[in-house]
């Protein structure tokens, strides 16, 4: 596998223009560009506020429930974006795939890479969002990159076994937005974990998910310690998917080209 | 580098044909995610499905060779070509390849149809493991050779046939590779264009640079490649002279006792309504005492017979008859109405025939459309597409090129 990732880097210039390329054709002739990679999360922030908040009433601490959401869309559209794109992204690819070699990781990775451009601005929006809400800084915001490199090795990892099995099975396309949809509301997104019964905490966070955003929240609204052990969970679940999906992507990479 | 530049060593590729059951891909499903092994352990009812594309191919290359792979379509060239470019791994055998390989070029090459022609030159370039600068070097030269400066930053998904291979070739050729893979592409573009690639290749050549070169054009394969194998359904028959392999492979289409002129249909008419009005049962190629055969040499007479029959009386109708070379250029497109040859009326069982005294065509493979039209020229009663196939072999007559003209030297 490091001999695999080596040679990524070797293919750094190719991974640059694939990237730069899908970012650039994603808004292409679109009115306001960029600009709806902020429109996803705030709308589904300002749809959730109604309902969750004002209808619900679900209670979030100390933490108005608009920056709370909007900390777990944010973070929940990068994971389901790069999913369901990236899921399509070697199929989408026909064309070189059948006439030229490269490390075909290169496709589901520059996917994962142009929705952290999206996830970026996005986050933008978050952090005047936080000025807003007056959010204190605290140390524990040093947490936050370890929490992202978990959150992006898992989203990785789980691209690469689904461009690869969608390669051979075209069923997974359309089984996974379905997935993502119901794996949304098993995850602490748009309510807080506390609303899950007691008895089900334990199973609840078996979903590496929920670590991660849990820690996100955590560490950014809350200024507390990231629940030190479902992260550590979800990182440990994180590193097995992407060593497991690498690997078997590895093995059946070659056959693209015969059966795309 | 080795004195070997490519080694196929019992090297067999196996492909799938169709698709598997609901039932299988699940239990393969299931037994790929656990062992990882996923569609390599196949049922034995998928096994069947199954055709090998080589079997046991064997051969090495030396460094500045130029090799040509030719033989029958399906024999397996393209394959050869695939495994040599690893987009694709072979089912058992091993591959030894010392050097770069440089993109494959044939038709549609590696480009991604949303970039520009600039952009698709950066990413066959990033491919190549080249830097932004190496590439900006060279730039120019490929747009240049490609002759596309006015569309270098228009979509290629934009771009003609003739545009595509010319950006294809200039690319591959410019990029440095050590090992050069052509697939088939010399017969497209213009001619200008053509000669400029074989220029090229020969530039490169003399330069060192190992080629491999599918083709069925002869004449190309003749000048360009030190060796040549010869394909036929996945095997290697010969492998060695190139002079030798092309006079194998014309044996081996003229031992085809098969009546290799109703081979495949790829179109007939398929209006109904007209094809009730009339229709073509067969063509025959005749030599000059009236007998079937179907190989020809180049200068001999040929006389090609059309069976019709008409299902009701059909006014001042027109036989239309096209000879394309097997990549698909039109070489010579005859008509009665063109050649002012008047029919009154056909009804019934009947033939129509046309003479060639002496055959222009060059040693290769000839495909035959014919046609049965209204007398405007226009809509067909039927109409039988590259139906038929024609093998021409060396006579008597010898030249390059693609045709040979009746002439005469002298000095005065």
């Amino acid at each position: 596998m490091l001999k695999d990732l080596s040679k990524l880097f070797y293919y750094r210039e190719l991974l640059y223009n694939l990237t730069l390329r899908e970012i650039k054709g994603r808004y292409k002739q679109t009115a306001i560009g960029i600009a709806w990679a902020l429109f996803q999360p705030l709308s589904m922030m300002i749809v959730f506020t109604i309902v969750f908040s004002y209808f619900a009433k679900i209670q979030t601490e100390s933490i108005p429930y608009p920056l709370f959401s909007y900390c777990g869309l944010v973070a929940w559209s990068f994971f389901s974006n790069s999913l369901s794109k990236g899921t399509n992204s070697i199929i989408g690819n026909i064309n070189l795939v059948t006439k030229i070699y490269f490390p075909r990781e290169i496709f589901p990775i520059s996917t994962t890479i142009s929705n952290f451009i999206d996830f970026l601005i996005s986050s933008l929006l978050f952090l005047l969002l936080a000025i807003f809400y007056k959010t204190p800084i605290t140390p524990y915001l040093f947490a936050v990159p370890v929490i992202f490199i978990i959150h992006t090795i898992f989203i990785i990892g789980l691209s690469l076994f689904l461009s690869a099995l969608n390669v051979f099975k075209r069923d997974i396309g359309y089984l996974v937005p379905i997935v993502l949809q119901i794996w949304m509301f098993l995850s602490p997104v748009v309510y807080p974990v506390t609303l899950v019964p007691e008895k089900y905490r334990l199973l609840y966070m078996l979903n590496p998910v929920a670590g991660i955003i849990e820690g996100y929240r955590k560490t950014i609204l809350y200024g507390k310690m990231p629940p030190l052990v479902p992260l550590g969970f979800s990182a440990f679940i994180a590193l097995l998917v992407f060593a497991a999906s690498y690997s078997y992507f590895k093995k059946v990479e070659k056959k693209f080209a015969d059966v795309i | 580098m080795p004195d070997i530049a490519i080694k196929f060593d019992n090297i067999s590729k196996r492909y799938e044909k169709g698709s598997s059951t609901i039932r299988e891909s699940i239990a393969k499903l299931f037994r790929g995610s656990k062992d990882q092994n996923y569609l390599t352990h196949e049922s034995p009812a998928s096994r069947s499905n199954a055709f090998w594309a080589l079997k046991d191919v064997n051969f090495e290359v030396k460094k500045g060779n130029t090799l040509g792979i030719i033989g029958p379509n399906g024999a397996g060239k393209s394959t050869i070509l695939k495994l040599l470019a690893g987009i694709t791994e072979p089912t058992t055998g091993k591959i030894t390849i010392n050097g770069k390989i440089g993109v494959l070029i044939e038709l549609g090459a590696g480009f991604h149809p949303e970039f520009t022609g600039r952009e698709n030159i950066y990413l066959n370039g990033a491919i190549m493991g080249m830097g932004k600068k190496e590439i900006n070097e060279k730039f120019d030269n490929i747009v240049d050779f490609a002759e596309l400066q006015e569309f270098i930053d228009t979509p290629v998904k934009h771009y003609s046939s003739g545009m595509y291979v010319r950006l294809g070739f200039s690319i591959a050729a410019h990029l440095e590779p050590d090992i050069l893979l052509i697939d088939e592409v010399l017969a497209v573009g213009d001619a200008s264009f053509q000669a400029k690639c074989l220029k090229k290749i020969g530039e490169l050549k003399q330069s060192g640079v190992i080629m491999v070169l599918v083709s069925h054009n002869l004449h190309s394969i003749r000048i360009l490649c030190d060796k040549t194998i010869l394909l036929n359904q996945g095997n290697i028959i010969f492998y060695g002279e190139t002079e030798t392999a092309i006079n194998n492979y014309t044996d081996l289409i003229t031992k085809k006792t098969e009546p290799s002129s109703t081979e495949e249909v790829k179109f007939r008419s398929k209006d109904k309504e007209k094809k009730d009005k009339a229709e073509i049962l067969e063509i025959e190629f005749l030599n000059n005492q009236n007998l079937k055969k179907d190989v020809y040499y180049t200068g001999e007479k040929l006389i090609l017979a059309i069976k019709y029959l008409a299902h009701c009386k059909i006014d001042n109708p027109v036989f239309t008859l096209g000879i394309y070379s097997i990549d698909g250029i039109l070489y010579a497109g005859h008509s009665t109405a063109l050649d002012g040859f008047h029919i009154d009326s056909i009804e019934g069982y009947g033939t129509v025939k046309v003479e060639f005294e002496h055959l222009s065509l060059l040693p290769g493979i000839y495909e035959i459309s014919v046609g049965i039209f209204d007398k405007e020229g226009l809509s067909p009663y039927d109409w039988h597409q590259k139906s038929y196939r024609l093998h021409v072999v060396a006579g008597g007559r010898k030249a390059t090129g693609l045709f040979y003209f009746n002439h005469r030297w002298q000095v005065e």
